[in-house]
């Protein structure tokens, strides 16, 4: 018995082709047409979770929108112009700080749109945030950052930062596969920035890994690293709290635990 | 003639897929961003010509495709040593069908990072083809198009590519001890 040829077992996989009576009749070629399926969908799975960053897709509009005539406008953009930058920051620092007391006060955001997502896009929401933080202080030409005070950020309730030797040194909304967050950078004194940003995502949708460790009030954590930058997370009903940055994931840690009290 | 003003709405909703297939032939993240960035550019140049109706993913990822290749041919005048189109070596000869026991639960074990690892290491021809097949799904007319190569060139690059990927993936789970017998 011949047993179907590769170029006829594609046609049959791509939909081209109906499996003949040979197919019915012969277990081999039924288990290399069903392997074949498999290894398709195994495939297209592992695709699934790449995505491009969204400073990838804010490079590219960038650049559309210098390609294109006068007065074109620059869709969807979200490029901030220095000037003026600071007093944004403060602005939604306000914002943030509140929208980060509801959510780690257990609201469930059942009502979040759920998307995938990878670690390397939340990376590169805090390499974005490094480049606005040092432009930030080179423009102010001091090394002091635009604290916010904890009676600005929401009564101070929900921002450890001001609390527990951080200090918050800006909130920016930035795009996420294609979305907005809220996202805000906090340092400790002489110590690495850390992004925290809020996202309408189940941790394992944002391809983490879960960790054996749980916080201190019993949430469990997930992590990931891409490139230099670590990142630890708990889940807040569908959302993820992620807080990232160039150090150790017990510093991650620490500061999650810190952000549940 | 479309409008510049059109690109953003009509082609970045690609974005994903076009940069999937840059991870696909370039491997390297870095690489892929700049052949994804690379891609829209020449895109919205050639936007003028772009027949609203027809197929924009397609399109975007022929012009990925292009500037692929452009960039490979560019290297290989610089002295790399890189195979373009159909310069590489054959996979060795299968002697007959080979079927995994358990494929399904096989392939479980591997990580995606793995799965891709695995494709990577087939000649780009051969990635790019079986990833417009298994990941776009696109039909064989378009991935044709795509890769300007007969529908009957895609069909033997893609039974080749999955055989390839198979062996590769077989030397994977043998290396790591996933499985002790195949057939």
């Amino acid at each position: 018995m011949s047993h179907l040829t590769d170029e006829q077992l594609e046609e049959i996989l791509q939909g081209h082709a109906k499996a003949s009576e040979h197919v019915d009749r012969c277990p081999v070629c039924q288990a290399r047409l069903s392997q074949a399926r498999v290894l398709a969908r195994r495939v297209r799975q592992a695709f699934s979770s790449i995505h491009a960053g969204s400073e990838l897709a804010e490079r590219i509009r960038a650049r559309t929108a210098a390609g294109r005539p006068a007065g074109g406008t620059r869709l969807g953009s979200r490029v901030i112009p220095v000037r003026g930058r600071r007093q944004m920051w403060s602005g939604l620092a306000v914002a943030a700080a509140v929208l980060m007391m509801v959510m780690l006060r257990s609201s469930p955001m059942g009502m979040l749109p759920r998307t995938h997502a990878v670690p390397a896009a939340l990376a590169g929401i805090h390499r974005t945030n490094l480049d606005f933080l040092e432009q930030l202080l080179a423009e102010h030409g001091s090394p002091r950052e635009c604290e916010c005070p904890k009676s600005k950020s929401a009564k101070g309730a929900a921002m450890p930062c001001c609390q527990r030797g951080l200090c918050l040194c800006g909130c920016q909304v930035r795009e996420f596969q294609g979305r907005p967050v809220e996202c805000c950078v906090v340092r400790e004194p002489n110590g690495p920035a850390i992004s925290v940003v809020l996202v309408p995502d189940s941790p394992r949708a944002l391809g983490l890994t879960r960790a054996a460790r749980t916080t201190g009030a019993g949430h469990a954590i997930w992590q990931a690293s891409s490139g230099p930058c670590n990142i630890a997370s708990v889940r807040l009903g569908n959302a993820s709290c992620c807080v990232m940055g160039e150090t150790s994931q017990e510093v991650l840690i620490a500061l999650l635990n810190a952000l549940e009290k | 003639m479309q409008s510049p003003e059109c690109f953003e709405e009509i082609a970045l909703p690609h974005l994903d897929s076009v940069y999937r297939a840059a991870v696909a032939v370039c491997g390297r993240s870095d690489d892929a961003e700049d052949l994804t960035q690379m891609t829209f550019v020449k895109a919205l140049e050639r936007f003028g010509t772009f027949q609203l109706g027809t197929n924009c993913k397609a399109w975007l990822l022929q012009i990925m495709r292009n500037t692929w290749i452009d960039r490979l041919r560019h290297r290989k005048r610089a002295g790399a040593d890189v195979p373009i189109e159909e310069d590489v070596p054959a996979p060795p000869a299968e002697t007959g069908p080979t079927v995994w026991s358990d494929a399904e639960d096989l392939l479980e074990n591997f990580s995606d990072e793995q799965v891709i690892a695995a494709l990577k290491r087939l000649p780009e021809d051969q990635r790019l083809t079986l990833f417009l097949v298994d990941v776009e799904q696109l039909n064989q007319q378009e991935v044709a198009d795509i890769l300007d190569v007969a529908v009957g060139t895609v069909k033997s690059r893609t039974s080749r590519a999955r055989n390839e990927l198979r062996r590769h993936l077989l030397s994977y789970a043998k290396e790591m001890g996933f499985m002790g017998r195949h057939r």
